[in-house]
């Protein structure tokens, strides 16, 4: 994603090595992926459902994924 | 002493390094194994991060010797790339900053170790040959609709 465009900036975080960062952040589960610090979802997902969930929390209107073909 | 096995060298001298096609800058924010066993006002001494960064130093290293494409600064996040961390936002060390971009927008916090070492192996091939890991609509979709900040944490353990 953050190779697509440069307004994302991905960090990939060991939970294990860093707990106190992992308690601030309620990781219970992993992969848990958080984004711009409010938006949340634990488990891996579709590319799609990611790019919708990133779209989501900046409120912008999600692909409709079937009109794309 | 390396920590990639003889036929882990191999494996990736013979499938990682002839992928590579342009250079890729890694910066890896560390601190010094000295310090991280001192007490310091504000941090207490910590002998188990001082393995981990001596650990992933050495790994880095050894990806980083396979090829002439890629080029490795280590910096001492306390020290002589105090600025450069601060300017950056490193949050944690160590902290692998993988790609030449201004804001180092690509980054692994911790040891890339275990199931997470293919991770980073995947983000230098994907930055040195600017090949995106995502399927064209969902590439379009991240290029046309995003345009605004997105920082994305995403937390794992390596198993």
């Amino acid at each position: 994603m953050a190779m697509a465009n440069p307004h994302i900036r991905a960090e990939v975080v060991e939970a294990s090595e860093f707990p106190d960062m992992s308690r601030a952040f309620g990781v219970m589960g992993v992969p848990k992926t958080v984004i711009n610090d409010s938006a949340e979802f634990v488990g891996g997902v579709t590319d799609e459902m990611f790019v919708n969930a990133i779209l989501e929390s900046l409120g912008k209107e999600p692909v409709d994924w079937a009109e794309q073909g | 002493m390396s920590l990639l096995r003889d036929e882990d060298r191999k494996y990736l001298e013979e499938h990682f390094v002839p992928v590579l096609e342009n250079e890729v800058r890694l910066r890896l924010f560390t601190e010094s194994p000295v310090r991280s066993m001192l007490s310091l006002p504000g941090q207490e001494p910590n002998p188990q991060a001082a393995e981990m960064a001596k650990m992933t130093r050495e790994l880095i290293e050894d990806v980083a010797s396979l090829s002439p494409k890629l080029r490795l600064e280590v910096l001492d996040a306390r020290g002589d790339g105090a600025a450069e961390a601060k300017r950056l936002g490193i949050e944690q060390l160590p902290a692998l900053v993988m790609g030449d971009d201004e804001g180092g927008h690509v980054r692994f916090y911790g040891a890339p170790v275990g199931n997470e070492f293919p991770t980073i192996l995947g983000d230098i091939q994907a930055l040195s040959t600017g090949a995106v890991q995502l399927r064209e609509p969902v590439a379009a979709a991240v290029r046309e609709h995003v345009d605004q900040a997105v920082h994305l944490r995403v937390f794992v353990t390596p198993t």
